[in-house]
């Protein structure tokens, strides 16, 4: 019970929460918190479910038929044109006869397309159903003609009442009707399957169109969830190597002052005051320039140096035209870390630690060499937690292009990190103080 | 009367790889009333072969340690032939596992005064509540804790966890 307690209480440090990621769900177009409909829609798809549903469906009826009376009203006013420009070259004086039947038959085309768009929607001609659909187009497309030839027959007669022996022909209904079926009902069949293919095609293009940006959009939340992932990953990779070394530096630091080592400890705390000041300004970079890091670097080591007694010697060149390059945000401690504790550490004479970096092509090269013997057990992987998350890091960073090598077959250890060389953005930032170092 | 008693006497192995840690610990250690015999090891080899060589009471053991971790320590020598173990740790992330594998209690670096004061609770934890300035109780707590038996003889009562 007891035991269980300190168990339970034992949370463990450094490690850093990853929060939970909501991938936002692809979202239709939305504009000012209504959902936007483009004219295509607005024009042809009133009945079709994906159409707009912040507007009564009524309201999206009659627009559309306002759009398509509107459309048939220019159609109708070019008819209507020939008819007058006719009568006024016969000379015949009433020009404006047949307006009334004009107007008719453009609101009746009107309401009509809208009946081919309820159609189309209802039976819509898939591939799946075609022969099916097709079919019933064509069954639809006859009463279509017959109807509408029916409906202009009707009101036809009507108004051509009294206009005189040129429309005798109108006098009777079904004998209107049946002139109009021959001369006008392959016009009705030509305008439904028109006005259906169009819709159909108007149908497949918006279908296609969506599909593309829930694609995109799915694409950009995965590129963005990705991106989150990573950059918690790194901060978490991050804050595992950082919390190690400060305790230990902090209990070197006490065991300076237990033991009367007063002024060392001054020393020690100094830089290492230097070197949390340095890296809590950039606690948010996951890459600084190498000019930067190694100043981190020399830091560190000057920090180790007296952890172990002074009993290293540090050595860290660079090419200049390096300086400037992106690496990450102390990536070198781990491996600094390593090359002091195997390699220096177990060693009562000491050793060297040299550090160079050079670049290679496109590649920038930093290696960390150690003058100790190397790890004789156990894999070169197993050498530590550090150099295990600085590969994940180098991964994330730059795919297959970060490497780190490590070798341990010579005397000593050498590890390479390899990474693309790319000028850090903001390479002018200025230069950290080692006033500390140099004193 | 007390005060007539002799200090109790037991040994401690201080296992860490730096010298100023190393140091740290065994001033701390300095400054208990007991006779502590300590040794000092700076890797894990050299822990193993003091554990089998100078059988000390208890071990501070660094957890991490080039080559060698303080977990490999112990395995290296056996859970059941090792003396009670507390882990010296930078953090306490290895506390469960320290706990699994029968430590007596683990310490936080920077290790403070609390390490002194661990270790008495882990005294007293081991023999019942009974202080550790006397030489009974002391020679109770050079008994293994995995090695001893409940019994109405002894005031030892080991821990609930334990017995799990």
């Amino acid at each position: 019970m007891r035991v269980g307690s300190a168990a339970d209480a034992a949370r463990p440090a450094g490690y850093v929460t990853i929060p939970f990621l909501r991938a936002p769900y692809p979202q239709p177009r939305v504009a000012n918190g209504a959902r936007v409909t483009t004219f295509a829609q607005e024009a042809f798809l009133p009945f079709d479910s994906n159409g707009s549903r912040n507007r009564p469906r009524i309201m999206q009826i009659l627009r559309t038929f306002a759009i398509w009376l509107a459309f048939w009203s220019l159609v109708g006013l070019m008819f209507m044109g020939q008819d007058v420009t006719r009568r006024l070259f016969f000379g015949d004086p009433r020009l404006w006869q047949e307006a009334g039947f004009w107007m008719m038959r453009v609101v009746l085309s009107a309401a009509l397309t809208l009946v081919i768009f309820w159609l189309g929607s209802v039976f819509p001609l898939e591939k799946r159903v075609w022969a099916r659909r097709v079919s019933l187009h064509v069954f639809f497309s006859l009463c279509f003609g017959v109807v509408r030839t029916g409906l202009e027959a009707a009101v036809y007669s009507h108004l051509s009442a009294g206009w005189g022996p040129d429309y005798a022909w109108t006098q009777s209904p079904v004998h209107t009707f049946t002139v109009l079926m021959i001369f006008g009902f392959h016009q009705a069949l030509i305008a439904y399957w028109f006005i259906l293919v169009l819709h159909t095609a108007v149908r497949y293009y918006e279908k296609f169109q969506e599909r593309s940006e829930a694609a995109l959009r799915l694409e950009l939340n995965a590129a963005e969830l990705r991106a989150q992932v990573t950059k918690a990953q790194l901060g978490a990779l991050k804050m595992q190597l950082q919390p190690h070394f400060l305790f230990n530096t902090l209990n070197a630091i006490m065991g300076m002052v237990r033991t009367g080592e007063v002024r060392q400890a001054e020393r020690a705390l100094s830089r290492f005051s230097d070197l949390l000041r340095a890296v809590l300004d950039d606690m948010d970079a996951q890459e600084v320039t190498l000019e930067r890091e190694l100043a981190y670097l020399r830091l560190y080591l000057s920090i180790e140096q007296m952890r172990f007694s002074d009993r290293l010697v540090v050595r860290i060149e660079a090419d200049p035209d390096v300086l400037d390059a992106a690496v990450p945000h102390m990536g070198l401690q781990p491996v600094a870390e390593n090359a002091v504790r195997h390699g220096i550490g177990c060693h009562v004479a000491g050793g060297s630690i040299d550090v160079r970096a050079s670049r290679i092509g496109t590649r920038l090269h930093i290696t960390v060499q150690d003058s100790g013997e190397g790890p004789r057990t156990g894999s070169p992987a197993g050498r530590g937690l550090g150099l295990s998350n600085l590969r994940s890091r180098l991964t994330q960073l730059h795919g297959e292009e970060g490497e780190l090598r490590i070798d341990c077959t010579g005397s000593g250890a050498v590890v390479e990190m390899i990474l693309p060389y790319r000028r850090h953005v903001a390479a002018a930032q200025e230069t950290l103080s080692l006033d500390s170092v140099d004193s | 009367m007390k005060s007539l008693e002799k200090p109790p006497r037991w040994s401690a192995l201080i296992v860490d790889d730096e010298p100023f840690a190393r140091a740290s610990l065994r001033t701390l250690l300095e400054r208990e009333p007991d006779e502590i015999t300590i040794f000092e090891a700076r890797n894990g080899h050299e822990a193993a072969s003091l554990i089998r060589g100078e059988r000390p009471d208890v071990v501070f053991l660094d957890v991490q340690m080039p080559e060698m971790t303080g977990f490999d320590v112990v395995r290296q020598v056996g859970v059941t032939a090792m003396p009670d173990v507390i882990f010296v740790t930078a953090h306490d992330r290895f506390a469960i596992q320290a706990f699994e594998i029968n430590a007596l209690d683990y310490l936080l670096k920077p290790v403070s005064e609390s390490a002194s004061r661990k270790l008495s609770n882990a005294h007293a934890r081991i023999c019942g509540g009974a202080a550790m300035t006397t030489s009974a109780s002391c020679r109770c707590c050079r008994l293994s804790l995995r090695r001893r038996k409940p019994s109405r003889a002894s005031p030892c009562v080991p821990p609930a966890r334990r017995d799990s």
